[in-house]
């Protein structure tokens, strides 16, 4: 050990005193807080460490150029031929290696402590941050420089530079996104780049990348360099020699090849949860198209939901629960509940007996053969969700009280068809609010039950709301505001407008619709949730009640405007269409057609602009002749159609518009309860 | 103490750089005489440790040290014939590092072994001293100090007084002899005023082929009846020169004393002389 020791601090010496190469690693963090300078107006929290990427560049250079210093230095002073005949070979090279660990190690901690500085924003969520910082960092840093500085030795070490630096120069090109696209999965496999903002970089609460792709990619690249590291060094020694030490490190070297390999493997493929997204939500659009054309009849239920418990569990992107409800003034028809069919049920219980005899069809539990009147039914239920349902990960969820993620009273059709190979879904119409009780085991949630953050909590909505990953939720002026912490504190002063806006978007559009209706549809909205919608959905706005969701992609890079208020109404202006429509057919104003869903925002432009924009190739390409997808349209569509191709024949501006007003107008004014 | 190489044969592609080689040693210095290139510092570098032999065996006391090197390691002192070590650190920073390799983890002990060492090698005062800061020949003698840390019972100096003026040349020779009480000393070196009169054992190596001497007269014997001293004219000297290796000459009140090499008497008034050592080794080298 103090031969350890007393070598680690000859090389922690010899590396200080070369201060020439210190001072690039010092101009680094002047590089990132430049950087920080400029993205930190940008919203995101880790915009600026996430786009670090010519720092990383630089910092694995000067990790071979230490590393080719450290071989070479011996050489240069004719030192290695009497290190060579001294004992404690193989301590002197795991010291080396120990000691760059070492530097760098407290390099990544400085950095670490310098991102977080610039990145917490409220000394509270410190914790919240700053293990996220330091993992990020660790792992796409400090874990690549080490591979880097090994390679970098064992190169100089055993080739000549004529051969080993244009060697050097391929290892770092390689280890760099550029080579891309070429042999997919290498590419990925060999890429020590920094984890770019988790695939996506619009996946503010997400925080940083951290994975198990990504870490067994930088560990098999590490793994793979110290094996070369003994390598290189038992070539370079006598090799005939054998003694004990050098097969231990021989077999070692082996056994970190063996070791690197399925880690290899493990990081050959995306682990990036937005690229998994990506992939998932592709694979799912088929199913869920298939489940949206098939044929469904409404059936109410007789009684209704006094209270709801959801006890909620599961890891990754298992979700699993328990539910009780309570029913009151059951009829003894059967009970239906609506719930996802990627769900299983685990047991059921009615009154605190087990139910054997339920049926499980499509998206339906089906109870028969009960008492009637009030009852207690507990469900277990576990499964996973599609990301364009519901968002489900080991840090994160969103599961909005829209989606039957939890059993919701009658039978509902989940996915509606629309024009395109989208969906609408809308499974609360006519729901009124009752009891909710929630309880997290997956660690602290946000609910639409109360403003705080934490794992229990109770209060009455239509249904449960569960937010999880890097938000903060606050009441601000009786406004339960909910967004990526960033963006929570850009919009905090400005969000009560909001409401106010939107009810005065709905005023003028019956005004020009001419148009009075109930005063639900005036209801302001009282929690506001800007969250994760980039997988789900395609409007960045959902209104449940006065509850309202928005994805806050649609909020991020409000730069352009002079202040918050500005960019509020800016972004809400933006999306007024969204808004009008949410407003109107999600509660319960829906017609059953895929038309009106599909087509409401381009005729609220057609009708307020009077002109056709690409109506028309619109209807030739949903409605054109031998098209198959006329498949998904239903018989309701048939009426609708004609009334756009009265639309779209129409002669001047001003009779499109009225035929827009008067489609329009039908939309909203025909409820048709499902 | 007794050091026995047996055969050793090194091979560098189609070079045969050793070709059987065998050599005996006990305490006392033993110098490896040899043209640059004959296989001296290949055989110490394999004594070291640094590189194997293809073929042979070289025990220390009976004890295979090509099998048990890692041990052999602390045993030994070898100062390599370039010689430096970390410019930014002190003599004193070289040495410890070097002590604790070698396994003197008492740090008195090392301290104690250091101080008395440089005063046997007169850096005594440089002890604080940068190692780039110091002289050619202050190096060289940092390079004998670190061979000798940890009492070692072998001890192998390549070309030791390269680059050393005439007074540090002397002084290393006085300091080898100092040193090698109780101890081998493997001297390597083509200057043989390093070895003359020092040393108790003489080898002479040559295209990887080696042969042992007991003495310093067994050497000078390999050239008797073959060396023949001349008096001549000035004038005459390129026509000596033609016929015969000229050994020495040495200008005298009626020309020039040259001695020369002939396995018969070149002149009539040519004289046989008694050869001196280096007349031995050339005749070794010519043979």
């Amino acid at each position: 050990m103090s031969v350890f020791i007393k070598l680690l601090i000859l090389e922690t010496k010899l590396l200080i005193r070369r201060y020439y190469l210190i001072i690039p690693f010092i101009l680094t963090f002047i590089y990132l807080f430049y950087g920080y300078s400029n993205l930190q107006d940008s919203l995101d929290n880790y915009l600026f460490i996430r786009s670090s990427g010519y720092m990383f560049l630089g910092v694995t250079i000067l990790s071979m150029c230490i590393g080719v210093i450290n071989a070479r230095q011996e050489r240069v002073v004719k030192f290695e031929e009497l290190m060579n005949t001294l004992p404690s070979f193989w301590i002197r090279l795991i010291t080396k290696f120990f000691s760059w660990s070492l530097f760098s190690l407290v390099y990544c901690l400085i950095l670490a402590v310098l991102c977080t500085i610039w990145s917490v924003k409220d000394v509270s969520q410190l914790d919240k941050y700053v293990w996220q910082i330091l993992a990020y960092i660790l792992v796409n840093y400090w874990l690549p420089m080490m591979s880097m500085w090994v390679i970098a030795y064992s190169i100089e070490k055993a080739i000549r530079p004529i051969i080993g630096w244009p060697l050097l120069l391929i290892v770092w090109y390689t280890i760099q996104p550029f080579n891309e696209g070429s042999i997919y999965n290498a590419s990925i496999m060999f890429n020590q780049f920094i984890e770019q903002p988790y695939g996506s970089p619009n996946l503010l609460h997400y925080g940083l990348e951290m994975n198990m792709g990504l870490l067994a990619r930088k560990l098999w690249f590490l793994m793979a360099s110290l094996s070369l590291y003994i390598f290189a060094n038992l070539a370079i020694i006598n090799w005939q020699l054998k003694n004990s030490k050098s097969k231990i490190a021989l077999t070692t070297a082996v056994l970190m090849v063996i070791g690197a390999l399925p880690l290899a493997v493990i990081s050959s493929v995306p682990h990036s949860p937005a690229v998994k997204w990506e992939f998932d939500s592709t694979l799912w659009d088929k199913q869920l198209i298939e489940q949206a054309k098939e044929e469904h009849q409404p059936f109410h239920i007789n009684g209704e939901i006094k209270s709801l418990h959801i006890d909620i569990g599961g890891k990754n992107d298992r979700l699993e629960y328990n539910a009780k409800i309570q029913l009151d003034n059951l009829s003894k028809d059967a009970i239906i509940f609506t719930l996802y069919r990627s769900l299983e049920i685990e047991s059921i219980k009615i009154n605190g007996s087990e139910k054997e005899n339920y049926i499980r069809e499509n998206d339906w539990i089906i109870l028969e053969e009960h008492s009637g009147g009030n009852i207690e039914i507990e469900m277990s239920v576990s499964g996973k969700l599609p990301i364009t349902l519901g968002e489900v990960t080991h840090r994160t969820m969103l599961l909005t009280p829209d989606f039957p993620w939890y059993p919701i009273l009658g039978k509902h059709k989940v996915l509606n068809p629309m024009l395109t190979y989208d969906y609408f879904s809308n499974n609360l119409v006519g729901q009124t609010t009752y009891d909710i009780g929630i309880k997290s085991r997956r660690g602290d949630i946000i609910t639409n039950l109360s403003y705080d953050e934490g794992v229990e909590f109770y209060g009455k909505a239509k249904g449960p709301a569960i937010i999880q990953g890097d938000y903060k939720s606050e009441n601000i002026e009786g406004i339960h505001f909910v967004a990526p912490t960033i963006l929570y504190y850009f919009y905090k002063e400005a969000i009560t407008i909001v409401p106010d806006l939107i009810v005065d978007y709905k005023k003028e559009f019956l005004e020009k619709l001419n148009l009075e209706i109930d005063d639900e549809v005036f209801n302001k909205h009282n929690r506001i949730f800007l969250v994760n919608y980039s997988f789900q959905h395609r409007h960045p706005f959902r209104s449940i009640g006065e509850e309202m969701y928005t994805n806050y992609l649609r909020w991020q890079y409000p730069s352009s405007y002079d202040n918050t208020f500005e960019a509020t109404k800016g972004i809400c202006e933006n999306i007024r269409v969204q808004m009008l429509f949410e407003s109107f057919l999600r509660n319960g104003k829906i017609t059953e057609n895929s038309v009106s869903p599909y087509l409401f925002e381009t005729l609220v432009y057609i009708a307020e602009s009077g002109e056709k924009r690409d109506i028309g190739e619109y209807f030739e390409s949903w409605w054109g002749e031998d098209n198959e997808r006329k498949a998904i349209i239903w018989e309701n569509d048939i009426d609708e159609i004609k009334e756009i191709e009265k639309l779209i024949k129409a002669q001047s501006k001003e009779e499109t518009s009225d035929i827009a007003y008067e489609i329009l107008k039908r939309w909203i004014t025909i409820p048709k309860e499902r | 103490m007794r050091l026995n190489v047996e055969g050793l044969v090194k091979d560098y592609g189609k070079k045969r750089a050793l070709d059987s080689v065998n050599l005996t040693a006990s305490n006392g210095i033993y110098g490896l005489l040899g043209p640059n290139g004959a296989g001296k510092t290949t055989l110490m570098r394999i004594l070291a440790g640094i590189i194997s032999p293809d073929r042979g065996r070289v025990t220390f006391d009976g004890e295979d040290i090509l099998k048990n090197m890692e041990q052999f390691r602390y045993k030994i002192g070898y100062l390599p014939q370039e010689f430096g070590c970390y410019k930014s650190i002190s003599v004193e920073e070289c040495l410890d590092t070097i002590g604790i390799l070698k396994g003197i983890s008492n740090k008195e002990e090392r301290k104690k072994q250091i101080e008395k060492i440089l005063f046997e090698v007169n850096l005594s005062t440089e002890l604080k001293k940068k190692v780039g800061a110091l002289s050619g020949g202050m190096r060289r003698r940092l390079g004998i100090a670190q061979a000798m840390l940890g009492n070692p019972v072998f001890i192998m100096v390549d070309e030791p007084t390269a680059g050393l003026d005439p007074e540090e040349r002397i002084r290393f020779r006085g300091f080898i002899r100092k040193v090698s009480v109780g101890r081998i000393v493997l001297l390597s070196t083509h200057i043989i005023e390093d070895i003359k009169n020092n040393c108790d054992g003489l080898a002479l190596i040559k295209n990887g082929k080696i042969e042992q001497f007991s003495g310093f007269n067994d050497l000078e014997n390999m050239a008797k009846g073959r060396v023949w001293k001349l008096n001549i004219k000035t004038n005459e000297y390129q026509k000596i020169e033609e016929q015969y290796k000229v050994l020495s000459t040495n200008t005298n009140d009626n020309g020039l004393e040259v001695r020369v090499y002939s396995e018969k008497k070149p002149y009539e008034d040519a004289k046989e002389v008694q050869p001196t050592v280096e007349e031995g080794y050339l005749t070794w080298i010519n043979k």
